[in-house]
This record gives C-alpha cells, structure tokens and sequence, in this order.
C-alpha cells in the first residue's frame, strides 16, 4: 500500500532532524502497529504518509504510484482519525456525520446509508440524536472513528484511538478495527498501548529518533527478537562446580546467586542438553525453562534500550 | 460547491447553538441602541443647535462695539471668539489658522456703525476672511447674523436720541458693507474638516446611536467566529478537513457567508429597534434611509471589513480567550476612536482627523450619508470601497498565514 523510500524531514534552522532516510513499506490488507517513543517521529511520518505535511528528501508511493501529482486522489482513499475529538461538540452525531459526509463528497443519496453504516460499525446508532457534547470519552472515540469511515476508505489512520476511554469501550474500537481489518480495509495504528498493538496488529514498525530500528509481520519480530534466548530457572542455587559447567557452556547468570541463567544461542536443542546433562548429574531441578518470543512490551523496550547504539533494519 | 454548502451550513448550525455569540451579536447592541438613544437624546437635542466658532477681531472695546458684540453673542449657532487688535500681533497667526471663519472690524468701526454706510465708498466695515470650503449657505447665514447685530446695536446706539430719517429704512439700517475674501483662512479649520454639514446638522440620537451600535456588533461577529475556528484549529477538525481535500480557501470564504448573512440580520434588527422600539420607549424615530441600495452597500462592506478582520484575529490567535481579547481590545480602540461611542461631531479636530484611520469611522460616515444626510447610494461609495480594500486586506493577510499554518 505504501512503499517509503529515503525519507527525511527536517524543520527550522538550524535544522532539526524528525525523519532520517526512513525506509517502510506497509503492506496492501496490513494492520500495521506504528511504534516509537514520545517525539521520535511517527506524527512526522504518518502526516507525511497522509499527504498533510511536506517531506525534506525521499519518496513516498501509494498503490506503487509516487504520491505527488496525485495527492487528492490519494486522500480519498484515506480514513484519519486523529487523537483529538476532531468534530464539532454543539452538533449531534449525526449532525456531524451529516457535515464529514458531505464534506468528504459522498454523494448526497447515499449519505444516509453511510451514516447508518457507520454508527452501526461503531455503536453509536442509539446515540446519534444527541449533541456530541454529551457523549462519553468512549463514544466520543467512536464518532471519531465513525468520522474516518464515511467515504469508505481503502486505508485508515487511526492516531492514539483508545485515549483516555475505559476498558469496554476500548475492547470495544479494538474488535471494531480487527473486524474492518477484516473486510480488506488497511490500518495505520499508532498508540502508546503496547499490549493493543500486540494483539491486533499483524505488521509492525519501530521508530526512534526519526529512524526505523525494526520492522516486519508481528510474529516474525517478537521470535526473532527472543530466538536466541533460553532462560531457565533453577529450584535452588546451583553448586559452584555446576554454574562454572553451566558458564562454560555459555550461560551468564542473570542474579546474585546463579538460581536464574540465560544464553543467548541459535541452536537451542544443543543448549537444552547440554543443560539437562549438567542438571542431571548435579541432581539440579529445574523450575522453569523459557525459549523464544516474549511479549512486545518487553522486546519494545529492550530494542530501545539497545537502540542508542545500535540500529536494526529488517 | 456540496462541499462549501456543507461547510456554511455548518457554520450556521454552529452559530444557532452559540446563545453567548448571538446574544452578543443581537442583544447587547439592540440594548446599547435603546440606552443610548434615550439618554442621550437630551445631549443630542441640545447638540442640533449648532454651534460655529469664528474668531471675531475688533479694534478697541467701546460702547458700540460692545453692544455689537454683545448682539452678536445672543446668536444660538454663530458664536464669536473675541481678539482685540492690541492682542492680535501674539496671537494672530495661530489663532486665525484655527478658525474658518474669522470677522475683523474695521479701525473705525465704532463711529462709523451707527451712519448708514450704503454706497458710500468707504473701506468696509466688516472683512469677513472665509475658508474655502465653507459653505454658501454658511456664508449667507453669517452675513446675516452680522446684519442683525448691527441693527441691534445702532439701533441700541440711536435709541433715547430722536430717530433719524434712515431709522424708517430698515434695509438701510441693516446694511453694512462687507467685504469677503477666501483662501486666507486655513482649510482644514474647525468647520471645515470633513463635511461642513455635520456641523450643521449633526444626527439625533437614534440617528447616531443605531449605525454605531450597529457597526460595533457587526465587528463583534469576531466573538463567534474566532471560538468556532480555534476550537476547528485546535481540535483537529481542519486537519480532518484538509485530509477530506478542502482547501484552506474553501474553509475561509465558507465563514464569510453565513457571517454576512449574520450581518445582514443585525441591520433588520437594529433599524427595526431604532424605528419601532426607541419611539416605544420615548426616544426619536429613526427615519427611512434616503437609499435602501446605498445601506445595503455599505452594510455589505462594513461585514465584509468585519469578518476580514475578525479571521485575521482568529488567524493570529492560538487560544479562543487571545482571540476574542484581542478582538474586543480592537473592535473598542476602533470604536472610540471612530466616532462610534463619542460622536465624532463632538471631538476636536485632531481627533476627528485621527477618527479617519478607523474603519469603524468609514463606515458611520457611509451609514450616516443614507440615514441623515439624505444622500444617494452613490454616496456611500467611497466609504464601501475603503471597508472593502480593508476587509480584502485582511482576508488575504489571514488566508496567507492560515496556509501556512494548515
């Protein structure tokens, strides 16, 4: 769907970096989780992504077609649903559906189906007569998203969508996104809720201070991330003569008294034996034995953590 | 064109759900225009016997100059200022620049004002020095008011004594040779500045008090406007505009609509409080407007200068309370230095020169051709044009950094 090649933005003089040669591709039917830090550029990147800000030096390409020279056509097949209540609170929700359909060009027989569509994607058919003003946080994200579905988009940017709303309504927008995701619609997700990203997003990039340190399907990062890494964790402190076996064998021992170790390896069959065969002879219980992917909060923060030397690409 | 039908339908919905805009909009300055024109119609009535200084120059005081002089003060509109000659040489230069009129008896005056001088070939009595651009009507008054003091004072002069022949010609005993000159006097002098017919016939109070207020209210639609548009600018609404491809154009001049039309509804109302609601209440009449197309053409410009300028305000501001304190800041430098709050017939001349940099200004003028002095609509032009060129002004000023900013 989106194809980023070199992509750099610069503000002020002098110049402050946000995007350094950014390089992304979000695949067509994704449900793409965009992470990063406070002020590492993924506002920078979306607004360009969405044609609302200018870029430095790079390409941006849409359905495989440069962006520029064609950016209107780009926007109407582009759904955003920004982090604030972008619609009028005095109006109802209807009222305000009313105003972004028409605003957006959908014609006007078919604007009534769409409102209707779209409170029913989001709930809020009940609702619709009320001044928005006296919506819940909850349905007020709602309208938001309603808002971004009108003129059925083929993309939709959803910037923070669960801000602020209790655990239902976020349950809630979450199914909601998944079920869109579902019917063919491509999904930008930026939040600062690792978990949501975790469990709905199915691509993911990382950025930080203005680069892409990763990238790629879900799954794949979240294993390769702890592909290499077997934690085990004994039922009592192993004998000294065991752990310098242990550390022979490449094991670090992660606290004071060598009951939790790790190895970082490639081969784990070969690690977990020469694991038992040691435990075996020492007589060591074993309590737990940990292998592969964790969850992404932890790779997330472990990858920023690394990050101030190292970058990764996919 | 559905996008910028959507876009002012909007503003309206949002304008009909703003009780604190409309009420500012439409109850304050109907309040104002009942306050003031009962008030001060007092004030303004006094006001309508109008009062024209001249500087009066006379040689000496004596008896007869004296009671010429007392004669020429019993006068309700001309009203001299008194230099004798002796006082003249420190003062002369600065004081008869400041008049446009000025009136120099003659050395003799005294004892040549009670002889009927008709034809007789001497110096004149009176030289009577004129600005330009002062009126024949003007002239003709004064020419008149120094004839009937002269009566006054031979008369007052001859009385007790036997009368003489002449006293049975009363065009005789009125006639005193004046000689007048123009140019001399400096043009921009106290009647002079502007029009002369202010002088003579300022407004009423209705007649001042509903273009004002009027004209006060109409720049007020700042109030509505700014909050309904920082609140779009910060809450993100103009980004989702954007992202629907409406251009930052569209989203200014889809303001201008319903804001005109806001305007217009001000005009009904306020013309319909001054000519049915003030007389209720004991006040004046207003009356028609000499051209109902003359007020629609200033009214149109005096909302477009309005609404320019309330979007380069709400441009310019980050937060809606900078807005409209930035705003009501202006609209009140504009309105008392424009004539709208102190009338402007009542401000020295230097402040009524400063007056003209008001637009506020421009516009009473414009409203005042049509409500008072029973001009044609093609009257109100040059006033239409000036809001006109301002409220462009701004609206560009206010498109230009709004790009920017979109």
């Amino acid at each position: 769907m989106f194809q980023v090649h070199g992509l750099s933005k610069t503000y002020g003089k002098p110049p402050l970096v946000a995007l350094d040669a950014v390089d992304l591709t979000i695949p067509t039917g994704s449900l793409f989780g965009l992470l990063g830090p406070n002020g590492a550029g993924k506002t920078t990147l979306l607004s360009i992504l969405v044609g609302l800000v200018g870029k430095t030096a790079g390409e941006v390409h849409f359905d495989g077609q440069a962006v520029a020279g064609r950016l209107a056509a780009m926007r109407r097949q582009i759904g955003f649903v920004p982090q604030d209540f972008a619609f009028y609170p005095s109006l109802s929700g209807r009222e305000n559906l009313r105003f972004f359909a028409a605003a957006a060009g959908v014609p006007r027989a078919q604007r009534n189906t769409r409102i209707d569509a779209c409170a029913q994607i989001t709930g809020l058919n009940e609702h619709l007569d009320k001044p928005a003003a006296r919506y819940s946080g909850g349905m007020k994200r709602r309208l938001n998203l309603a808002i971004g579905l009108l003129h059925q988009p083929r993309v939709l940017c959803l910037d923070e969508p669960t801000v602020g709303i209790d655990a239902h309504s976020r349950r809630f927008i979450l199914d909601r996104i998944v079920e869109l995701n579902r019917q063919g619609i491509t999904v930008i997700y930026t939040s600062h809720y690792l978990e949501e990203v975790e469990q709905i997003c199915d691509h993911l990039a990382v950025i930080d201070g203005g680069r892409i340190v990763l990238q790629g399907p879900m799954q794949q990062l979240l294993q390769r991330m702890h592909s290499g890494k077997l934690q085990v964790r004994f039922a009592a402190a192993p004998p000294a003569s065991s752990l310098a076996q242990l550390q022979q064998q490449g094991f670090v021992a992660t606290d004071a008294g060598g009951r939790n170790l790790a190895l970082h390896t490639p081969d784990a069959p070969a690690a977990l034996a020469a694991l038992g065969s040691i435990a075996g002879l020492a007589g060591l219980h074993i309590e737990r034995c940990h292998y592969g992917a964790g969850n992404l909060e932890e790779a997330y923060l472990q990858l920023l953590r690394g990050n101030a030397s190292t970058v990764e690409h996919e | 064109m559905s996008k910028i039908t959507a876009l002012v339908s909007k503003e309206l919905r949002l304008l009909s759900r703003d009780w604190q805009g409309l009420a500012v909009l439409f109850i304050l300055p109907a309040i104002f225009i009942l306050i003031m024109s009962i008030a001060m119609q007092e004030a303004f009535g006094e006001r309508q016997a109008v009062r024209i200084d001249y500087l009066l120059i006379v040689p000496t005081t004596t008896e007869v100059s004296g009671e010429f002089v007392r004669a020429l003060r019993e006068h309700p509109v001309f009203r001299p200022q008194l230099v004798t000659a002796a006082e003249l040489p420190a003062s002369t230069s600065s004081d008869e620049q400041a008049y446009a009129i000025t009136v120099r008896l003659a050395d003799d005056f005294a004892r040549r004002l009670p002889l009927s001088d008709r034809g007789a070939g001497e110096p004149p009595l009176l030289t009577v020095v004129l600005a330009p651009t002062v009126k024949p009507y003007v002239r003709e008054l004064l020419y008149a008011t120094l004839r009937q003091a002269a009566v006054k004072a031979r008369v007052q002069q001859l009385f007790g004594t036997a009368l003489p022949p002449g006293m049975q010609d009363l065009d005789a005993i009125g006639a005193v040779s004046v000689q007048t000159r123009y140019g001399i006097a400096a043009p921009g002098a106290t009647l002079t500045a502007g029009r002369p017919e202010d002088t003579i016939a300022p407004p009423t109070a209705v007649q001042q008090n509903v273009p004002a207020w009027l004209i006060f209210a109409m720049f007020f639609v700042i109030v509505p406007l700014s909050t309904t548009f920082l609140s779009e600018k910060q809450q993100g609404t103009f980004l989702r505009l954007q992202l629907l491809n409406i251009s930052p154009l569209q989203s200014l001049l889809a303001k201008l609509v319903p804001y005109y039309a806001i305007n217009l509804l001000q005009l009904l109302l306020m013309v319909a409080v001054g000519r049915y609601l003030v007389p209720l209440l004991g006040g004046d009449r207003l009356n028609w407007p000499s051209s109902f197309v003359g007020l629609f053409l200033i009214a149109s410009a005096v909302s477009f200068a309005a609404i320019g300028f309330a979007l380069l305000i709400a441009t310019l501001a980050r937060t809606s309370t900078q807005a409209t304190t930035l705003g009501g800041v202006f609209n009140i430098i504009f309105g008392a230095v424009g004539g709208i709050m102190v009338p402007k017939f009542v401000m020295p001349p230097v402040m009524q020169r400063i007056a003209d940099v008001s637009p506020m200004s421009w516009a009473l003028e414009g409203y005042l051709d049509v409500f008072l002095r029973h001009a044609p609509w093609s009257a109100v032009v040059p006033e239409s044009l000036a809001l006109l060129g301002f409220g462009g002004a701004m609206l560009l000023l206010a498109l230009l950094l709004f790009t920017r900013a979109y």
